[in-house]
């Protein structure tokens, strides 16, 4: 089948229009921010946790009673109603207060204690991948040794030598807790620091300072992120755990461990409100960081890219 | 190989090593001693109680007796109990613990598996959505809510709601142990069946008309429980620090309850000893884990140099 000549038409060429860039540039993040948008689960996450942040904030100032005031009389374990929107415990303590009392101190635990692993993993992982060799060696060793610890029974002892309180669990938490971090930050820089931008950067002239700072840690940070979203529901999940057995935050503060404990009688008996919302609000703050984390890794890994 | 096997030995004692002098030096820097808590003691007492256990002596000659005793198998005293050691104490419990761990590891794993393969072949469809949800839910819901919803629920005439015995006593707590462990071992396999499913041997294999199950079998399962392998041992920590709270919640004499009671009593050398074993038994897991992990991926040389 033969099309006459004149049926085509040349197309002129422009060169400065065949060069010009039609889409807006995305940057990493937008890109990012982008993808994770999409991801149904990970935003329902990041809208759980902001209602936690909040009620965590204004919940414990909503109703006019507090985490510690006791009603012995004629309070004791009573049933979700309009006084007490989530019952009251077997010392007649108002559980809608001492649930988001809890969550203030699950959180600041798990952002605190993340934070800390954050700088300490960070610092070391860095340094032991940028240096390399003997000193790398030696520094992974020292991991290694402490990777071989189970946790949370160094947390355990850690907490028998010192005082109870939230304050120690942090501490315990942390040192333990940036063994991961710093494993994936020197995996990462270790990659990192044979590329051509790296050369390009040292020749130009950048110390090390510069490079770390500004080559090397921005270009890990997608992986440090995940960490650190995946290590606040590890964090929370401890201090619950640690609460749980008597190790943690001491009576009369509340913290979702303590409470979940003090009502695991409920087994014998019908006060359901007492172990249900501690445990319900530990398990939301759990999944929320959780399918967050999630979503974030699939949002930075950038071998998910389309 | 050898030579691989005697460096991880070495480097398993250098650890144990670290663990046993960190856990006496920071179990001897609490103020006062086991017995200052007690009733007032007589004097006279009080300093033959410490003399029978050596801590009238120096620390550094309490440590070398410790470390002494210790490369006999041999972890002293309980000393809120008095009579019994600390070995009694762990021949007791560890069958107990062990029994129940590895009913919680064969549930997840088989299910686990089973589970994640079928999520892979579902992927995006209703069996997956399912599974996945439960997964998530096993990581978010910690054990100790779980158990005692289960107590609730299902305890009863036939599943007795705590202690040990026979069969029946272990189904409850190990299921809610399972669950974590379960969660992860489905997420592994389900990523890495999506992974191994994409890969070309397999578009290979189904290309020469090998028929679609000896596909599965001895391509893409073989290839994708790979990963599993490799986190047994952490899933055998997460077994562990779960037996504190399931034994301390079903009432099982089991070694988690016994480190978690020795805690709470202030039963300094049990918890020495539990700490020890505990590490011990760990090192030993990763060790046989990564060993198994050469024999059973051809294509890792265990000893080689390691590949970043």
């Amino acid at each position: 089948m033969a099309i006459p000549a004149e049926k085509f038409r040349r197309v002129e060429r422009r060169q400065t229009e065949a060069e010009s860039i039609r889409r807006p540039s995305v940057s990493f993040w937008q890109d990012a921010w982008r993808r994770l948008k999409k991801n149904w689960a990970a935003m329902m996450g990041l809208y759980m946790i902001i209602f936690l942040v909040v009620m965590a904030i204004i919940g414990p100032w909503m109703t006019e009673h507090n985490y510690y005031e006791t009603n012995l009389a004629e309070g004791k374990n009573l049933e979700p109603s309009g006084e007490h929107w989530f019952g009251t415990d077997e010392l007649g303590r108002d559980v809608f207060v001492r649930t988001w009392w809890g969550a203030r101190i699950s959180l600041t635990i798990g952002i605190t204690a993340a934070l800390i692993d954050l700088v300490i993993g960070v610092i070391y992982g860095g340094i032991s991948g940028y240096k390399g060799g003997r000193t790398d060696e030696i520094m992974m060793r020292i991991v290694d040794v402490l990777w071989g610890l189970p946790y949370l029974v160094l947390v355990i002892l850690l907490l028998v030598v010192m005082e109870p309180g939230v304050f120690t669990i942090i501490v315990a938490l942390s040192i333990t807790g940036w063994l991961n971090m710093a494993r994936v930050v020197r995996g990462q820089v270790l990659q990192l620091k044979s590329q051509e931008f790296v050369m390009a950067a040292r020749t130009l002239g950048a110390d090390t300072k510069r490079l770390m700072m500004k080559h090397l840690i921005p270009n890990t940070m997608g992986p440090i992120l995940v960490i650190l979203t995946l290590t606040i529901p590890t964090a929370i999940l401890s201090e619950a755990f640690l609460s749980f057995l008597g190790l943690g935050v001491q009576a009369p503060v509340a913290s979702w461990g303590t409470m979940i404990t003090d009502s695991t009688v409920v087994i014998l008996t019908d006060e359901w409100w007492r172990l249900f919302f501690p445990a319900f609000f530990l398990s939301m703050t759990l999944l929320s960081f959780n399918l967050f984390g999630d979503g974030l890794r699939d949002a930075l890994d950038p071998k998910m890219r389309k | 190989m050898s030579r691989y096997i005697g460096k991880r030995l070495v480097l398993m004692l250098v650890t144990l090593w670290v663990i046993s002098t960190l856990t006496f030096v920071l179990m001897h820097s609490i103020p006062g001693d086991p017995f200052s808590s007690e009733k007032k003691l007589p004097k006279q007492t009080l300093e033959n109680l410490k003399a029978k256990y050596h801590l009238d002596e120096p620390l550094p000659v309490q440590y070398v007796l410790y470390m002494k005793n210790l490369v006999m198998f041999d972890l002293g005293v309980s000393i809120k109990s008095e009579t019994r050691t600390v070995n009694e104490y762990i021949s007791d419990g560890f069958p107990v613990s062990a029994e129940l761990g590895a009913y919680s590891m064969i549930l997840a794993l088989v299910l686990g598996i089973g589970m994640g393969v079928l999520a892979a072949f579902r992927q995006n469809k209703l069996a997956d959505y399912n599974v996945m949800v439960l997964a998530v839910l096993g990581l978010s819901v910690p054990s100790f809510v779980i158990a005692p919803f289960f107590q609730k629920w299902f305890g009863g005439d036939w599943l007795p709601l705590m202690g040990w015995g026979d069969f029946k006593h272990a189904i409850l707590p190990a299921v809610a142990l399972s669950f974590l462990p379960l969660a992860l071992v489905t997420r592994l396999m389900r990523s890495s069946m999506l992974e191994v499913m994409g890969q070309d041997y397999i578009r290979t294999a189904r290309s020469k008309g090998l028929p679609p199950w000896r596909v599965i079998t001895r391509h893409t399962l073989r290839n994708a429980i790979m990963p599993v392998v490799t986190i047994i041992g952490p899933l055998a920590v997460g077994i562990l620090t779960g037996s504190f709270v399931i034994e301390h919640i079903f009432s099982i004499p089991g070694i988690g309850k016994y480190f978690v009671d020795s805690v709470l009593n202030r039963d300094y050398s049990l918890i020495m000893g539990i700490t020890i074993f505990y590490s011990a038994l760990l090192i030993l897991v990763n060790f046989l884990v990564d060993l198994a992990y050469g024999l059973i991926d051809p294509r890792i040389k265990v000893g080689g140099k390691e590949a970043n």
